[in-house]
């Protein structure tokens, strides 16, 4: 793989960005995009490889950029997102790195996906909870 | 610390897991590997240099090979699958994507690998009697 290089970029009005990567299926988009506007609302800036990948660049050094760039991480698990070799492997990519990570679920039992059983998850219809909890981090993240 | 390499693999191919883990021996290279109930703990992937991660038909299934290969590619470490048989189906995208070889070159990796380590390769020990 070729060395991703890192682009500069200019600080945001407030400050640093607080970055929040979010894994999906490409069936869940349409979720996942709502749940990406949640998130900016609470003031954090939303990763997606959909969004955030230019057309036609390979799709693993971006993935990896995104990770390293994130201050935490969100896996939407639903019953196309499951079994998904991406959702595995950025679950991995996050967790290797020691980010905080949050599966929620919607449809799925979390004992599905192996590798996050052992995270605090959230179901789906009790986002409140989450959102909350990452309106408080960016309010510390911001503080120092 | 001798140069060491994860071994991520589906618990079911253990002999292929064997088979890699003497020829890393025999090239001195030292070997992780996880039993099935270790996987979760990443520490010693964190430890080691690079991971080769073996993809069988029945690794394809297995989440945790795919979660090992991106917490390796996170930490920077060179990532390479080692493809067993999968002659009649293409790899997933993601795996495509990623660096592989084919077992039938794997002593021709593995030579690679031993320049990587420092180490000397097996046939040009050989060579020299």
């Amino acid at each position: 793989m070729r060395p991703v290089q890192r682009k500069r970029r200019l600080l945001p009005k407030h400050g640093p960005a607080y970055v929040v990567f979010l894994s999906h299926a490409s069936a869940d988009r349409w979720v996942a995009s709502v749940l990406a506007e949640k998130i900016e609302a609470m003031g954090a800036k939303p990763w997606m490889d959909v969004k955030s990948l230019h057309g036609g660049s390979p799709v693993v050094p971006g993935i990896l950029e995104g990770i390293w760039e994130c201050q935490e991480a969100v896996i939407l698990v639903t019953p196309m997102s499951a079994s998904s070799q991406w959702v595995s492997f950025e679950l991995g990519a996050a967790r290797g790195l020691g980010k905080l990570v949050t599966p929620i679920f919607y449809g799925v039992d979390p004992a599905q996906l192996k590798p996050a059983a052992d995270l605090r998850h959230v179901d789906l219809n009790e986002l409140g909870v989450f959102l909350e909890d990452l309106r408080a981090r960016i309010r510390k993240f911001r503080r120092h | 610390m001798p140069y060491t390499v994860f071994i991520s693999a589906s618990p079911e191919d253990f002999d292929l897991v064997a088979d890699l883990t003497r020829r890393l021996d025999r090239a001195h290279i030292g070997v992780a590997h996880h039993e099935a109930d270790e996987r979760r703990d990443l520490a010693e992937l964190r430890a080691a240099d690079e991971l080769i991660a073996l993809v069988t038909e029945r690794a394809l299934e297995d989440q945790w090979l795919v979660f090992e290969m991106g917490a390796a590619a996170s930490l920077r470490k060179p990532v390479t699958q080692v493809v067993v048989g999968m002659d009649r189906r293409p790899l997933p995208f993601l795996m495509e994507e990623m660096p592989h070889v084919r077992y039938g070159d794997l002593e021709q990796f593995l030579s690679g690998l031993s320049s990587r380590a420092g180490s000397t390769p097996p046939r040009a020990r050989a060579a020299a009697g």
